[in-house]
């Protein structure tokens, strides 16, 4: 009994309040999509495992809802169009936030 | 080395007349055999040479020579080596014969077979379908290669084949598939006379993805992904195993480095389950404190692996031909000075709860396996080695690094909650020796390699010893590199069946503790 009391006081609480600190470096969370020239995007685009990169005549989609964050495709890009960021609040209200596109030549 | 060339000379003098061909390999020896030879050569191979089974695949071969094949994986732990026997069935006659009588393990793989590529195994004594329900047509097979995909077919009615009662005294319980508390899909039908479990029927396979047949025809690279996902809490384990199967299949060694990472990543899967699991087990009679201290420290070793690989199930962190995430100095101190930590945070856990006197007496005598029951059916793992089973796949077929690695493979006799628990905890510690250990010997060198192409129809095994037993892998490459056909033989499959020996004779409340102590997967089970 006295060794369990005394367990629950040295451990104290352990809980934490939102928000938490940042997710670790190493995180794999959202992907983000930015125009730049010269990026071969069909590499990217066959590198991604679930299809959910795709391009429409010269728009780049990416679909948040087949992303599985694997980072091939950040691995494959020859440019920095594609970015790994540690964000992981991935949560929208509606279907249609789940998809962000870009052009694919135009640079911002 | 002399040993293995002495058994495997005297298999073959005693199997002279029935072999058709042999195909021999590094670590495994294939026999083709005529079907209606199966049951001669299999019971020598099985009892008179004391070899267990280690998977029974079945495959679609008429694209490549026009017959159906299924392949009975034996393994000889104490000379390392594989014995698959090999036999062809015709379409015209998709039969062959039951071996479940006298290798009961077998029950199950046979059924299997029926239910997804429609070979029938005469004589049975459980005609019933495993995989499907009574709700799917028996004219559709999902494994066959003629099988259309996006097709709908007609739903049946269900079938039901629990045992029935006659007499008053016995009350049917059923319960679930969907259950009270966060946990997988299973039907468990109760026969209670009174408070005391008569006999359970466990009905499965909720959850099946049809990952086999999606991952046909599949690049390596792109089916890494979904054998990730066969399971969360073993993807490190199923995806060495797939890695393993591919790096065998193309003949290749993967630098000394990249095994010891993958090591490290293996023993930190099993750490966080197995301390997450005698955690976990307190929940079966209410002992919040234990329950609450057990998930603590899981989640810090969650977060650890977060901190290292990127992800909390370190998914993402193996790759064909070695590992995607590096260790650095850094990290090495980091995993070091949390193991420092764990080490006695573990012990007093260990400490309450074995001084606990009700909670030793729920575990104590509790769920009961035999010896027998467990060598019978084949259970590998910590259900195996709790009761008296002497196997551990990382010491009797050494992958990865652990060849290079000491560790003890820990065996109990009792065979009842307590000794499964007991076996996880003396577990822990030794992952924790195995992890210092990996720390102290890193060697320097490349973490992945390239994976040449493989020859058309190259088969092969792979395999690892995952928190809840071996997972067994067995692949084979079509002529573009891809997959022709995947079997994955979890450590779930192999102990399920035993679950249900384990409950008559207890009461109907101490289900849910017995069943935590297996700690099974449904869905690694059902893929």
């Amino acid at each position: 009994m006295f060794d369990m009391l005394r367990k629950i006081w040295k451990v104290g609480t352990v809980t934490r309040k939102q928000p938490f600190e940042p997710a670790p470096k190493k995180y794999r969370g959202k992907i983000e999509l930015t125009a730049q020239k010269g990026t071969n995007w069909e590499a990217c685009i066959a590198a991604c495992p679930t299809g959910a990169l795709s391009m429409n005549v010269n728009k780049i989609r990416i679909f948040y809802g087949n992303c599985i964050l694997c980072g091939n495709c950040v691995k494959v890009c020859n440019t920095e169009a594609i970015t790994q960021t540690t964000d992981c609040y991935l949560a929208v209200d509606a279907k249609k936030d789940l998809f962000m596109s870009v052009d694919k030549d135009k640079a911002k | 080395m002399e040993n293995k060339r002495r058994v495997i000379k005297k298999i073959l003098q005693h199997l002279g007349d029935c072999l058709l061909g042999i195909e021999d390999g590094a670590n495994e020896i294939v026999f083709n055999i005529m079907k209606q030879d199966l049951p001669e050569v299999s019971r020598y191979i099985y009892q008179e040479q004391k070899a267990r089974l280690f998977t029974m695949v079945g495959n679609d071969e008429r694209q490549i020579n026009g017959r159906f094949a299924l392949y009975y994986v034996f393994v000889l732990d104490e000379i390392h080596h594989f014995i698959t026997v090999k036999i062809f069935l015709e379409e015209s006659d998709p039969t062959f014969p039951s071996l479940a009588d006298y290798m009961p393990a077998l029950n199950w793989y046979e059924r299997e077979v029926n239910d997804l590529l429609g070979l029938r195994a005469i004589g049975h004594p459980d005609r019933s379908p495993l995989i499907f329900h009574g709700d799917w047509p028996e004219t559709a097979y999902p494994l066959r290669k003629d099988y259309v995909h996006s097709k709908m077919v007609s739903c049946h009615k269900e079938t039901e084949n629990f045992v029935e009662y006659t007499g008053e005294d016995v009350t049917e319980i059923p319960v679930g598939p969907i259950h009270a508390g966060i946990i997988e899909p299973g039907h468990f039908r109760f026969g209670a006379v009174g408070d005391t479990v008569l006999h359970l029927d466990a009905r499965l396979f909720y959850t099946h993805r049809g990952i086999e047949k999606e991952l046909e025809g599949k690049t390596f690279a792109q089916a890494m992904f979904l054998i990730e996902r066969v399971c969360c809490v073993c993807n490190v384990s199923h995806s060495v195993a797939f890695a393993e199967a591919v790096e065998t299949a193309a003949n290749i060694t993967i630098p000394e480095r990249a095994k010891y990472i993958r090591t490290l990543y293996l023993e930190l899967e099993r750490l966080y389950n197995h301390v997450g699991d005698v955690g976990n087990i307190c929940a079966g009679y209410g002992f919040a404190v234990g329950n609450s201290q057990g998930t603590r420290m899981r989640e810090m070793l969650l977060r650890l692996n977060e901190e290292l690989t990127g992800h909390r199930y370190l998914r993402g962190a193996i790759a064909l031909g070695g590992v995607s995430q590096d260790i650095r100095k850094d990290e090495i101190d980091r995993i070091t000075n949390y193991l420092n930590e764990l080490d006695p945070d573990f012990q007093e856990l260990v400490d309450i709860l074995l001084a606990h006197e009700i909670a030793v007496d729920r575990m104590e005598t509790t769920g009961c396996l035999s010896l027998k029951q467990v060598t019978d059916l084949e259970a590998v793992g910590i259900t195996a080695r709790a009761s008296g089973r002497d196997i551990d796949c990382r010491r009797d077929l050494p992958y990865a690094a652990y060849d290079q690695l000491n560790f003890a493979v820990i065996v109990q006799n009792e065979g009842d909650v307590l000794a499964r628990i007991n076996v996880r905890i003396l577990e822990v510690f030794n992952s924790i020796l195995l992890i210092r250990q990996i720390l102290k010997d890193l060697p320097e060198g490349d973490i992945v390699m390239e994976i040449p192409n493989i020859a058309p129809y190259t088969t092969s095994l792979g395999w690892t010893e995952s928190a809840r037993g071996e997972n067994c892998h067995w692949l084979m490459v079509d002529k573009d590199n891809k997959i022709y056909r995947y079997r994955i033989r979890s450590a779930a499959y192999s102990n399920w069946p035993v679950v249900p020996l384990a409950v008559p004779g207890n009461i109907v409340a101490d289900f849910p503790l017995i069943n935590k102590s297996f700690e099974l997967c449904y869905s690694c089970c059902d893929r």
